[in-house]
């Protein structure tokens, strides 16, 4: 039954078929062709040859009967889709009466929305099977006369006659189905989305043009406008009703859960093209328009979630406030009144407590120190406040504004007002640091001691006048060196190596210096020990000497020693060994000079008492005075008697001779009168009959050990000092930069001045011009002759 | 080829990339010397070796890559890349002159075709077995160790392979549930990417069991056990690929020969059904059965089996959709799907032929039928070759009729299939070159004014020019002909003219300006003869 091709089997062959032998009427071959079409329509191509059709099709084309084949498809087409319309489509049209429920009318729209979808899938199908049999009029005649495909009009005739029928508008009909549907859902009802859906599809796949560009989608000439539209209106009114009922952290709530609702809709629903567009309505109405009344709610807006620590209501405002703007301005203006706000009442405390006991200042000592002792607590509870504030803001910074870079700045813009408001701020600090190294630290890992310290850069970087922070800081930290009261070293250092870092070298030289001067002192002592171990003196009871030598120029002198000099008569025993270590030094360093400040020095003293011996340790003048007693001659003495003696200036004697003879604790001296104040007819006698718990124990300075805040006249001396400091370092930046500029406007000057300052100290402009004038005065600038306003340097 | 080879990203490969980088030529010779196989791998940012020595600019780099072989052919995505983001033109040309897509590219689609099997027409359900015929025609190799099975077209192997065709052949054969030798899933995977001529240049992994080479010749597989062994690393890619298409063409040809090209032929009052066909043809699981009717008195239908897989027109496809998605009760396809084809049988097998080897070798007699049926049909690449074939002859018969169609008839079925572009050049010049017997010869001459008729009604269809293009074109190449001859002497270079030709050859050289004035005369009498052609069937000249 097989054969084989090629052996020679087919020496006749068959005559050709197909071209221009046969002959085709065109009405026969239509007929074979439109009835096949109609079974189409009838779903019942079963029993269709497909070879056969494509077959009549293909001689059509060949005969050139491609046109009216082309034509008379598209009017069957047309055809059949104006009946559907009328048959299927009409009787399903919704009745949009006012008086039929929500039930009735979401039924109705289901009805219509389920025949729309029907159609367009029967359509489809239809449509793909003719374009199969029809394949060869698309490929050829189509391609030959530019035509549109076969499928490109189908689509169009579906357009024209379904959408846009003549006498009833479907498509009209079907925006206004939809467009109820998701108001419904909107409401709160469900809906079919997925009916929806496939509507939506339709209108994608359909375009005013034949060319399908993809801006011409019915779905965006036709129905994309009317939906924005409808929401345009219903956002409106959904803002206006939000705001009148509820608080801002529903508000927030509901802005968010709408924004997901109109994103999952662009989803499932409707087409995705349309999210950028709606997202924007909805953010314009819920958002950009509203959001900040909302904020502004006194009960529970922004200021209320801040001072509850809402993170949650605050991540979602933010994230919305981020959508329409990304520096979230609105949101970094009001958090910067509130913590501005905030600090401010920090602030207050302090001025508050300052201002309360003001009658007794400054006449009575002793009322003096209690407020000092007072305020001190009070700076480091400002700190403490301010590092509290600052935490709190951190943490709705960290948790709720995804640590927004801008949202940052503004925090620290906010801290940098407020604290630069409070004038003392450098020095509180600066007190805060003194405390915490001195008492704070003690069992504490060095991490803790770390996280401390940061907190109190972080204060730092906010000061605007780093140099006045830098003073205060300089006569703490000489304090705790000399007294030995820091508990680290390595914390100091720590410290200024984080100064460094923020501010530079020159910030942190001086205590640098400072440090340097402690270490070699510690060696000068030793050496000095071997000294005096090497000459074999023995002259009686040895005093054991711990000497500081410091460079004048890495010291707070000033502030240390206010403006007395201090000298006193010491003992015989003392001052030889001075003049010893005097000799000691002044052979090792040629041409020094050595200071004596016996006011920051103490001592340890052995006194026996009637009933046993005590170790105290007292300050050097203190022991200076406890050593005239030492005399069994003297019975008692009186102040005059004592000041001639000790020469001690006479604030310093008077504070000794309070801790000494006034304290209850340490009272071993006796005072006739027995009153606080002393009062240079006093007289002072040995107490033999002092008792104490412990056996050693150590007599305070009143007033003056520790770190605590300035007096008024201290401040007022800190800050001329400051003044002082500050004009030279003024005039200095003027020659430096006149040096090398030569001429400059004075505009161009105080600018440049201002910038290469602002690191240590914001210089105040009126400052600026004095040093002009005085520099003008000795001649190391002039004014330019043609112009006033322009200085010149002078070499 | 689509089928490209991802290796894991291995720490090794990122070696090789990382030299290519640096532009160490050292590392990367030595590099490639280890590992064979990255010549053409791709890393996990889809870069492979030369589309980054492209991208970075080493051109001594990418010489060695492509001394080696490595793949850049333009069809290839990789290839394609390598040459766009060429970092200058001197490297792009080095990359052009590798390009094998351009100087062998007629082998292209085919290999195209076959590559793409592999990853588009298997691999649909899980099934358990080896060597086990789906109803859809895959067949399923299992490693014997386990492993994930694969799946390839029954056919395929069979055409491939000998193991499979004697497992075929013999009835117990079904049975069996595993390859019965030790092998894994990447070995067999490996040499099934090579069956479907997908070149990977996974050689060298050596694994367990038995390597790639080894399964290969287990198989019986026809093509060289190594592609990329040492002898033949050096071999350009292009020369490699050429050879493998045609072993592949070969042992499709094999299959049609030996199984598919024997139709089952019924008489016209039987009805067909599956089980009718010969058991070879049931044995390669055919999807599809061409039915065709001989026309011949006393001759029967012809039915043939064919896979859906190697059919490469656009009508078949569309049919055997049609007919499973708007008629089957079957939708899943268990039986093959029947077309019926309206051509004869003999052209039906040319164009089967031409589907499973891409090869047509066929009297120039039947250039035009088979040009016709593969216009209806829907296959663009077959009309190709068939314009080819017609106009690569230059022969009287033309004119005599005795091929069974005239030029006149070429040129008409241009215009309706499409392929004028092709075919209007060649009938002008076949008619330019014989004008004298178009305008003398009175049977010939009725058949040419019939042409030109047909050629003016085209114009005023297309409304494109208000020349008639037929005789535009025959002016121009008539125009060339005499031109030749004016330009270049001595004329013998031109023998194509036999009388004037010969002339001039017997022609001294003084006699030149005589030669040429019989030339001019000759051209003048020629157009003379075809303007008063024009005039008496009512054009303007």
């Amino acid at each position: 039954m097989a054969s084989k091709p090629g052996s020679g089997r087919i020496k006749i062959r068959a005559p050709r078929r197909g071209l221009a032998n046969e002959n085709m009427r065109f009405e026969d071959a239509w007929a074979l062709l439109s009835e096949a079409l109609q079974q189409i329509y009838e779903r019942d191509a079963s029993n269709l040859s497909f070879e056969e059709l494509y077959r009549t099709a293909y001689k059509m084309v060949l005969k050139k009967h491609g046109d009216p084949l082309y034509n008379s498809v598209n009017d069957l087409v047309r055809t059949r889709l104006q009946r559907v319309t009328t048959t299927q489509l009409k009787p399903a049209r919704p009745k949009f009466t006012l008086t039929s429920s929500a039930i009735e009318r979401r039924e109705s729209g289901n009805r219509f929305l389920a025949a729309v979808k029907q159609s367009w899938e029967d359509h489809q199908l239809c449509l793909g099977m003719i374009t199969d049999i029809l394949m060869y009029l698309d490929r050829v005649f189509c391609n030959d006369n530019k035509k549109p495909s076969i499928q490109v009009v189908g689509m169009v005739l579906f357009r024209d006659n379904v959408l846009r029928n003549r006498d009833y508008d479907i498509g009209a009909d079907l925006n206004r189905v939809i467009l109820e549907q998701i108001r419904m859902e909107r409401d709160g009802d469900v809906i079919d989305r997925a009916r929806i859906r496939s509507c939506i599809y339709m209108l994608e796949g359909l375009y005013e043009t034949l060319d399908d560009r993809e801006d011409q989608k019915l779905y965006l000439t036709r129905f994309e406008a009317e939906f924005l539209t409808a929401s345009n209106e219903f956002y409106t009114d959904e803002a206006r009703k939000l705001l009148e009922v509820c608080d801002a952290a529903t508000y927030i709530e509901r802005t968010n859960d709408r924004l997901i609702e109109e994103w999952e809709r662009t989803q499932s629903t409707i087409s995705t093209l349309t999210e950028p567009k709606i997202r924007a309505i909805v953010e314009k109405h819920l958002i950009t328009d509203n959001i900040r009344e909302v904020m502004q709610l006194e009960t529970s807006g922004l200021n209320f979630m801040l001072d509850n620590d809402r993170y949650d209501q605050l991540r979602v405002l933010y994230h919305l406030v981020h959508r329409v703007d990304n520096s979230v301005n609105e949101i970094r203006r009001m958090l910067k009144d509130r913590v501005v706000h905030l600090g401010r009442e920090i602030n207050k405390g302090i001025y508050g407590f300052r201002k309360a006991p003001a009658p007794g200042e400054g006449q009575n000592g002793e009322a003096e120190d209690k407020s000092v002792n007072a305020e001190t607590a009070m700076a480091l509870r400002w700190v403490e406040d301010v590092l509290a504030l600052k935490d709190k803001v951190d943490k709705i910074w960290e948790h709720s504004f995804s640590s927004d870079q801008g949202i940052q700045q503004t925090i620290s813009k906010s801290f940098a007002e407020f604290i630069n408001d409070n004038k003392r701020s450098p020095e509180y600090i600066s007190l805060f640091v003194d405390e915490n190294i001195k008492k704070g630290l003690k069992g504490k890992t060095e991490a803790e001691v770390d996280t401390v310290l940061d907190k109190a850069i972080v204060l730092f970087r906010y000061i605007q006048d780093k140099d006045v922070f830098e003073r205060y800081y300089k006569k703490h930290l000489s304090k705790r060196l000399i007294l030995g009261r820091s508990i680290s070293n390595d914390v100091e250092r720590a410290m200024i190596g984080k100064f460094k870092v923020e501010v530079g070298f020159s910030f942190t030289s001086k205590m640098e210096g400072m440090f340097k001067d402690m270490n070699v002192s510690q060696d000068l002592t030793t050496e000095y020990k071997k000294h005096l171990a090497n000459l074999h003196l023995d002259t009686g009871p040895t005093i054991d000497l711990d000497i500081k030598v410091l460079t004048s120029t890495f010291w707070p002198w000033s502030s240390m020693s206010g403006e007395t000099t201090h000298t006193c008569i010491y003992p015989p025993e003392l001052e030889k060994i001075r003049a010893s270590f005097q000799q000691f030094y002044l052979r090792r360093h040629n041409g020094r000079q050595l200071t004596w400040q016996p006011q920051m020095g103490t001592a340890d003293i052995r006194a026996t008492f009637k009933t046993r011996k005590y170790e105290i340790n007292v300050a050097t003048y203190a022991m200076v005075i406890l050593l005239q007693f030492n005399d069994p001659n003297v019975e008692s003495l009186s102040y005059n008697e004592i000041k001639t003696l000790t020469s001690i200036p006479e604030s310093e004697l008077v504070r000794h001779l309070q801790s000494l003879a006034v304290a209850p604790r340490s009272r071993v001296l006796l005072k006739s009168p027995m009153s606080r104040d002393v009062k240079p007819t006093d007289k002072f006698s040995f107490n033999g009959a002092f008792m104490s718990k412990q056996l050693k124990f150590k007599i305070g300075t009143v007033k003056g050990a520790g770190n605590k805040v300035e007096t008024e006249k201290e401040r007022k001396e800190t800050e001329e000092k400051v003044d002082e400091s500050r004009a030279h370092l003024i005039e200095a930046a003027i020659v430096r930069t006149m040096k090398a500029r030569k001429s400059l406007k004075h505009g161009d000057l105080m600018l440049q001045i201002t910038e290469q300052l602002s690191k240590r100290f914001m210089p105040d402009p009126s400052m600026i011009k004095k040093r002009v004038e005085s520099l003008i005065e000795r001649e190391y600038l002039e004014r330019e002759t043609a112009d006033p306003n322009t200085y010149v340097y002078l070499a | 080829m689509t089928g490209v080879h991802t290796i894991p990203a291995g720490q090794d490969l990122e070696v090789l990339m990382n030299a290519i980088r640096l532009g160490d030529i050292k590392a990367v010779r030595e590099h490639l010397v280890i590992y064979k196989h990255h010549l053409n791998a791709i890393d996990i940012f889809d870069y492979s070796p030369i589309v980054l020595a492209s991208l970075c600019g080493h051109y001594d780099i990418l010489e060695l890559l492509l001394s080696l072989g490595a793949k850049c052919d333009r069809d290839t995505f990789q290839g394609e890349r390598a040459v766009y983001s060429a970092l200058n033109d001197r490297i792009r040309n080095l990359l052009l002159k590798y390009d094998y897509s351009v100087s062998v590219n007629n082998k292209q689609p085919y290999a195209t075709l076959l590559s793409s099997l592999l990853s588009k027409e298997v691999g649909c359900a899980s099934l358990v077995g080896i060597v086990r015929p789906r109803p859809d025609g895959d067949m399923r190799l299992r490693p014997q160790g386990g492993g994930s099975e694969l799946a390839a077209h029954t056919f395929v192997l069979i055409a491939r392979s000998k193991y499979f065709r004697r497992l075929l052949e013999s009835p117990g054969a079904l049975h069996m549930d595993r390859l019965p030798i030790p092998v894994d899933t990447g070995t067999i995977s490996a040499v099934l990417r090579r069956i479907y001529l997908i070149d990977s240049g996974d050689t060298a992994e050596q694994r367990d069991g038995l390597d790639i080479s080894d399964l290969a010749a287990y198989f019986g597989l026809r093509f060289s056990s190594g592609l990329a062994t040492d002898s033949e690393l050096g071999k350009s890619g292009a020369s490699k690929l050429t050879a493998a298409v045609e072993t592949a063409q070969q042992d499709f040809l094999r299959l049609w020969d030996g199984y598919l090209s024997t139709p089952l032929r019924l008489a016209r009052d039987e009805t067909f059904s599956i089980s009718r066909l010969s058991s070879r043809v049931k044995s390669l699981r055919p999807d599809v059965v061409l039915r065709v009717d001989s026309q011949l008195d006393g001759d029967g239908v012809y039915f043939y089996g064919a896979h859906r897989a190697m059919i490469q027109s656009d009508f078949i496809c569309t049919a055997i959709r049609f007919k499973q998605e708007f008629q089957s009760s079957d939708p899943c396809g268990g039986m093959p799907v029947l077309v019926s084809i309206d051509v004869s049988p003999e052209i039906m097998e040319i164009i089967l032929k031409w589907f499973y080897t891409d090869i047509v070798e066929i009297p120039p007699d039947m250039a035009l039928e088979l040009l016709q049926a593969a216009d209806m049909l829907l296959i663009e690449r077959l009309k190709s070759r068939a314009c080819l074939l017609i106009t690569t002859q230059d022969t009287d018969k033309l004119l005599t009729g005795e091929l069974g169609y005239s030029v006149f008839d070429v040129a008409r079925a241009g215009w309706l299939t499409g392929t004028f572009t092709k075919l209007d050049p060649f009938c002008a010049k076949f008619i330019a070159n014989r004008l004298e017997w178009c305008l003398d010869d009175n049977v010939t001459r009725a058949q040419f004014e019939e042409l030109i008729h047909e050629s003016a009604s085209r114009i005023q269809r297309r409304e494109e020019t208000d020349t008639i293009e037929l005789i535009d074109d025959i002016r121009y190449y008539l125009n060339e002909r005499f031109r030749m001859r004016f330009e270049a002497l001595p004329a013998h270079m031109f023998s194509d003219e036999l009388q004037d030709a010969d002339q001039a050859l017997q022609a001294p050289q003084e006699h030149t300006v005589e030669v040429l004035k019989t030339d001019g005369g000759e051209y003048v009498r020629l157009t003379t003869a075809l303007d008063e052609l024009l005039a008496k069937l009512g054009f303007d000249i």
